[in-house]
């Protein structure tokens, strides 16, 4: 008995640390409406920055190519409280800098915009930690006093146990600030009528800023004091934002309380896990820990979630510019030409950049459907892609069914997968529509490419090459070259038909009632839209789209492991996709020929300088970019000059129709109302 | 009838109501915004809701077209028990209000925001269309609603480039593509100029002959007189007087419900 207690105990490290994050997430939220998605990534960073200075004296600056470290003290390190101090100091310093650059401009954009800015500052973070530490895990000596207390017949390392205490003692003191003082009033103030807040004196930024910044000195200070009980590298680290998450949505974004409690029963209960999972040994080994977050945020939605509203909550917010594909089936024709000139033309090394290119972009059509045209931001689009890679293994293996219903058959299951996804889209929206998906990305990723049975673990899954009426497709053949022509042309045609699929959807019925549940909730269901059915169909359709790039993908690579659909693949895919213009099927093609890591455009790169390495911060840093600057994305340009040229010579053509017209449009056609009702 | 009658008729008792509701309680917490009110409204004629700013009228309409759920009593719509249904059923029902706060699907044109509010909903069937044009009969749906709107001029635009009185018109002109057998309008007159609700009630006066059974619901008492046939007051959540546009005029309970606040009487 005593043993399980004792896991929970020890669960307290971590729990404190998904609790401090979680009050800077509220405190964030609070103030300045945002949540941010980079806020465990600034943790991460913060902790290199402290031990850095502690075991080697050296500051370090959160970018690449030039120096980024300064000498501070001698090689031998810092003592513990001034590398401390001055880490703090920095943190503090760097919220600052985020706030005022990235998240202030972006005070009243839409959802999209705030959660793409946010995702990117934390791609970007985590990729430059990765750049210059590499992902080998560091650790550092005991901060707090660890020695073992004895208690009712347990020994348990007290470091725990002060910092459940601190954190405690963060949330009670902030929840008395907040309540009790002129600055907590003045944001609460601010957050509800800024304007009302400003006309009595207070610079609702300001507000912020403070807050922002009290936020990310927390942050830094939770990140520090976890190192000893745990290992720093960049991508666990990053990641204790999915349970901070967890434990702010329990809080509702605002109690202090209700976020301090959840994190540390979160924490405590996954250590628990790890002790069950010796007990019960038909438990998952893998990933059980990680995929808790996941129901603890479910919960929070369901219960926390409220119904489309009446009044109030209007969001007369720009959504990002969608594309009106004005001749999808020429565009289809002309791609396809082009496509296959090209893969029998260029070289190998091309051949494979142009395949990667358009099988990324036919992944990147399935964000354009549900974020581009539904407005709903799916964080897990890529993960939906792995769903069906395997499937497409294991349908082929175990039922022997290949190409095309093989592929078909895989992308449904993708699709069984999106509709869970998309389940609680039915109630919640917006940026805790993006929390669900991100933790909905990490259960699978933890819990599904975890296991060995279905993704064969770091071996991964061995995928046939499609053949259609006898015809060998696959993309190696005996003694051929690497990649073959058939296969090229295979799948440009695929990705083609696809993209030809989504003009269509997007020109039809179908689009413009996604376009009015995007554009306002309220409305589409005054006009007889069910949006919770049509968000459903939107996901199953995404989750379809992704399924079949998930399975191209898997002919490409032959044998496909889980690091291919890995949570970051998913948020690299939204990146991308929301750089090159969500809303538009040109927007994926541009994300899949210039960003995507083998693609097109890379390749070329390549040959200059080495782009892989550089492309997670490239996806990050343009991601934020884009998200405060341009939140069209880069192919608006191009479609505006295209549309006014179109709407010209559609002006031009209506003039001379114009007077045969008049006279006609006057009697109306009005049959009895009673007919068309209830169909 | 003739734009020339300054107040239509008063509609036969006799004939079945299209829309009756009873004893329909709306409650926010301790604040009661609809109370007990009962009434019906009869079918082909356009029926006048009035009462002041806060009276309770948006949430009369939020609650008779689902988006609020009433607290207590029963709403029956063209004979069958609507208590509880949601908004979309409803509007597929032919049941279709508009807001006050225009709510546009700016992302489209003013000719696909009709079209897509004549479009049949359903979602499947919509999928297995996704290579088919439009359907003939929807686009013909859309034009009428357009040209009952006159907003033909404008009908490629996108809805933010239009002025506020014709985003107004948008907004009833969707919910006319619809083609619903009663139309709510909910305060379509608020942010027009004199000349702008005067035209608007020349058309609104003529969509029961079209089919479309209107109730109006506005503060404009002079909007809502010049051509509702029976008009009904609110006020503070209570339904304080109902009877034809020549008895609210004289009812003293609405002159004192009105007072200071009453506008635009023609």
């Amino acid at each position: 008995m005593s043993s399980y207690i004792l896991f929970l105990l020890l669960g307290l490290g971590s729990g404190a640390v998904y609790a401090v994050l979680g009050l800077g997430l509220v405190l964030k939220y609070r103030s300045a409406g945002v949540v941010d998605f980079a806020h465990g990534a600034v943790a991460m960073f913060c902790a290199y920055v402290y031990i850095e200075l502690r075991s080697n004296g050296e500051l370090q600056f959160p970018w690449i190519l030039i120096p980024h470290q300064v000498r501070v003290a001698s090689s031998n390190g810092m003592a513990v409280l001034p590398s401390i101090l001055i880490t703090l100091v920095y943190s503090a310093i760097l919220g600052l800098i985020f706030y005022l650059l990235v998240y202030r401009p972006l005070r009243r954009a839409p959802a999209l915009a705030r959660v793409g800015a946010s995702i990117g500052v934390m791609l970007g973070l985590q990729a430059i930690a990765v750049l210059n530490y590499s992902t080998f895990a560091l650790s550092s000596p005991p901060i707090l006093p660890d020695t073992p207390l004895h208690i009712a017949g347990l020994f348990v390392p007290s470091d725990r146990l002060y910092l459940a205490g601190l954190t405690v003692l963060v949330g009670i003191v902030l929840a008395a600030v907040y309540r009790f003082t002129r600055f907590g009033l003045i944001t609460r103030a601010a957050v509800e009528n800024e304007r009302g807040a400003a006309m009595l004196g207070h610079s609702a930024s300001r507000i912020a800023a403070y807050n922002w910044v009290l936020a990310t000195v927390l942050a830094a200070a939770a990140g520090i004091l976890i190192l000893p009980i745990t290992t720093l590298n960049p991508g666990v680290y990053t990641l204790f934002i999915v349970p901070a998450l967890g434990a702010a949505l329990l809080g509702r974004f605002s109690s202090f309380s209700v976020t301090v409690i959840a994190g540390l029963v979160l924490g405590m209960l996954q250590s628990e896990l790890t002790k069950l999972q010796t007990v019960w040994t038909w438990l998952p080994q893998q990933g059980l820990q990680d995929g808790l977050p996941f129901v603890f945020i479910m919960i929070a939605m369901i219960v926390l979630a409220k119904r489309l509203t009446a009044r109030g909550a209007i969001t007369d917010v720009h959504n990002p510019a969608v594309g009106r594909p004005s001749r999808p089936a020429l565009t289809t024709a002309a791609s396809m030409v082009i496509g296959i000139i090209a893969v029998v033309l260029v070289s190998s090394e091309y051949k494979s950049a142009i395949i990667s290119s358009a099988i990324t972009a036919c992944i990147c059509f399935s964000v354009v459907v549900i974020t581009g045209y539904v407005g709903q931001i799916s964080l897990a689009q890529n993960a939906l892609a792995g769903i069906s890679a395997f499937m497409l293994s294991h349908i082929a293996q175990s039922l022997g069914i290949g190409f095309p219903l093989g592929l078909i058959l895989a992308a449904l299951c993708s699709v069984l997968v999106g509709l869970v996804i998309g389940l609680p889209a039915v109630r919640v929206r917006g940026v805790n529509l993006a929390v669900t998906t991100l933790a909905t990305a990490a259960a699978l990723d933890a819990l599904v490419f975890n296991n060995t049975w279905f993704s064969g673990g770091y071996v991964g899954r061995h995928v046939g090459g499609p053949t259609l009426l006898g015809l060998n497709l696959a993309i190696v053949g005996a003694g051929r070259t690497y990649p073959r022509v058939a296969f090229c042309i295979f799948i440009v045609i695929m990705v083609a038909l696809v993209g030809f699929f989504v003009a269509r959807l997007r020109n039809g019925r179908m689009g413009r009632i996604f376009l009015a549940v995007r554009s306002n909730e309220r409305a589409a269901a005054s006009i007889g839209v069910d949006v919770a059915r049509t968000k459903l169909v939107a996901f199953a359709i995404a989750a379809f789209i992704a399924g079949i790039g998930g399975g191209l993908l898997a002919y490409q690579e032959q044998n496909i492991n889980p690091d291919a659909f890995t949570l970051w693949t998913s948020l690299i895919i939204l990146a991308i996709t929301y750089v090159g213009g969500v809303g538009r099927i040109t927007g994926a093609v541009a994300a899949g020929a210039l960003l995507a890591s083998n693609g097109l455009v890379p390749t070329l790169l390549n040959n200059v300088f080495n782009f892989n390495q550089y492309q997670l911060v490239i996806a990050g840093v343009l991601l934020t970019i884009t998200a405060v600057a341009n939140p069209d994305g880069m192919t608006k340009e191009m479609g505006a000059g295209l549309t006014k040229l179109r709407l010209k010579i559609v002006d031009a053509v209506r003039g001379e129709g114009q007077a045969a017209a008049v006279g006609v449009s006057e009697t109306p056609p009005a049959p009895a109302p009673k007919e068309m009702v209830g169909r | 009838m003739s734009a020339s009658v300054p107040a239509p008729a008063a509609p036969e008792t006799t004939a079945a109501p299209i829309l009756e509701a009873q004893q329909l309680r709306v409650q926010y917490g301790n604040v009661i915004a609809v109370n007990d009110i009962s009434f019906t409204v009869a079918r082909g004629w356009v029926t006048g809701l009035i009462g002041p700013n806060g009276a309770g009228k948006t949430t009369l309409v939020d609650a008779l077209t689902g988006y609020t759920r009433a607290s207590r009593g029963t709403m029956h719509f063209e004979g069958y028990d609507i208590t509880g249904a949601r908004p979309h059923q409803l509007a597929r029902r032919g049941l279709v209000r508009t807001f006050q706060s225009v709510e546009l699907f700016n992302d489209l044109t003013v000719r696909e925001n009709m079209l897509v509010a004549a479009e049949p909903p359903g979602m499947l069937s919509a999928l297995g269309q996704v290579f088919a044009p439009a359907r003939r009969a929807a686009q013909e749906a859309a034009e009428w609603a357009l040209s009952l709107t006159e907003l033909e001029d404008v009908a490629d635009r996108f809805p933010t480039e239009l002025s506020h009185g014709q985003r107004k018109l948008v907004g009833v002109g969707r919910a006319l593509a619809r083609r619903p057998s009663l139309l709510l309008l909910d305060e379509p007159a608020a942010g027009l100029d004199t000349e702008e609700t005067r035209a608007l009630g020349e058309r609104l006066r003529t969509l029961p002959e079209k089919g479309v059974t209107v109730l109006l619901i506005d503060h404009d008492m002079g909007l809502v007189l010049s051509i509702c046939a029976r008009v009904m007051v609110l006020d503070f959540g209570n339904l304080i007087a109902e009877g034809t546009a020549a008895e609210i005029r004289a009812n003293p309970a609405v002159i004192e419900a009105y007072l200071g606040t009453e506008r635009g009487e023609s």
